[in-house]
């Protein structure tokens, strides 16, 4: 009987990914265009997995296959479904611990000073933006405002608890979906067509 | 009703609760509740840039994602209960990797405009989002279903299947 590879590696290193593209101040932009940097992670995690599963499954063996009038699906190229489910939520929680702690270590970490000059290399790029006309005008004040609302509330506890708590229930969803997204794309199973006798 | 349909009703009621906190986050600070209101634009937050400009208004306030990510779970929802009235629970395959494409004007769109080669519009915005909020349900879902069904069938979780029969 054929036996699954271990998850572990792919879960952790998805998971790494999610929480260092989402934590980071400034990368984790990315996530303002429908969660792409979480979902990223789920799909990689799913990716790394599929990788393993290919490496370690026994080379083509009849015993394998399973056919369908005169076609066989090959069973060993793919892991199935309910895998990519765990990869994504898994690799989500980890993520979201790993963002809301190194969102709060970078916070805590980082003076009046330095918060000023990411303050003003954040607007500075954003007015870039707006000069160009790919961002509203009016937006580059709202940015300002958000910026320091979020250097504010991070500070206290409840705040970085929420944030967890928010996290928690984002990350697994959308790291999920992009687990379930790569099965969808890279994981379909190879229908080999019957030779002829 | 099967339980593929089951896990498929469910699932929709789930991104119908999604959809209708966003819509809950105007009317709360609206009607006065502003720590609700307040606590719902923080979540999401997270997934949104939620800029003024870009995003619907709803009793005088804004909804609280933009008109993209709007568009996109507003077309999530309608495909998923689309997908849920036409299709036959029995022929639960995603569709062909060519409709992801689909997300391609989206992904164009906002590119685009960060890079400053065009301006996207509100309806550049809108439109992309619905194509790409309505293609994704019919990978998403069937592979969602397909996948808690193997997960109810597992040892892993639930022990013995139910529907194994056992022999003396």
């Amino acid at each position: 009987m054929f036996e699954k590879p271990s998850k572990q590696r792919a879960i952790i290193l998805g998971g790494l990914v999610t929480g260092a593209i989402s934590g980071m101040p400034g990368l984790n932009l990315i996530n303002c265009c429908c969660c792409a940097g979480i979902l990223f992670g789920g799909a990689l995690s799913y990716y790394l997995y599929l990788q393993e599963y290919r490496t370690l499954t026994p080379p083509a063996d009849e015993n394998l296959r399973v056919w369908i009038g005169t076609t066989a699906i090959d069973l060993r190229l793919a892991p199935e479904a309910s895998d990519a489910l765990l990869l994504g939520l898994t690799a989500g929680i980890i993520g979201a611990f790993l963002a809301t702690v190194i969102n709060t270590i970078v916070t805590l970490a980082i003076g009046p000073v330095e918060q000023e000059m990411l303050k003003n290399w954040l607007l500075k790029f954003f007015e870039r933006m707006s000069e160009r006309g790919s961002f509203p005008s009016e937006a580059v004040e709202q940015m300002r405002g958000q910026f320091e609302n979020s250097m504010k509330d991070v500070r206290t506890p409840a705040a970085i608890l929420f944030g967890l708590v928010a996290n928690l229930i984002i990350y697994p969803i959308f790291c999920m979906l992009g687990g379930l997204l790569g099965h969808a794309i890279f994981g379909r199973r190879k229908t080999i067509p019957a030779v002829p006798h | 009703m099967n339980a593929r349909t089951n896990i498929h009703l469910l699932l929709v009621l789930l991104v119908a609760l999604w959809c209708g906190l966003i819509i809950a986050a105007p009317v709360l600070k609206s009607a006065g509740l502003e720590q609700a209101s307040t606590a719902l634009y923080q979540f999401f937050h997270r997934i949104c840039h939620q800029l003024s400009e870009r995003s619907f208004y709803l009793a005088g306030e804004k909804l609280a994602v933009c008109h993209r990510c709007t568009a996109i779970y507003g077309s999530f929802l309608a495909a998923s209960i689309l997908l849920l009235v036409v299709r036959k629970q029995t022929t639960n395959r995603p569709l062909s990797r060519r409709w992801l494409l689909l997300l391609v004007p989206m992904i164009l769109d906002a590119m685009l405009n960060d890079l400053g080669f065009v301006h996207s519009t509100t309806t550049s915005r809108l439109l992309t989002g619905l194509l790409a909020g309505g293609v994704l349900p019919w990978f998403v879902v069937p592979t969602l279903v397909d996948a808690i069904q193997q997960l109810r069938h597992s040892h892993l979780f639930f022990g013995e299947p139910t529907h194994v029969r056992k022999t003396q």
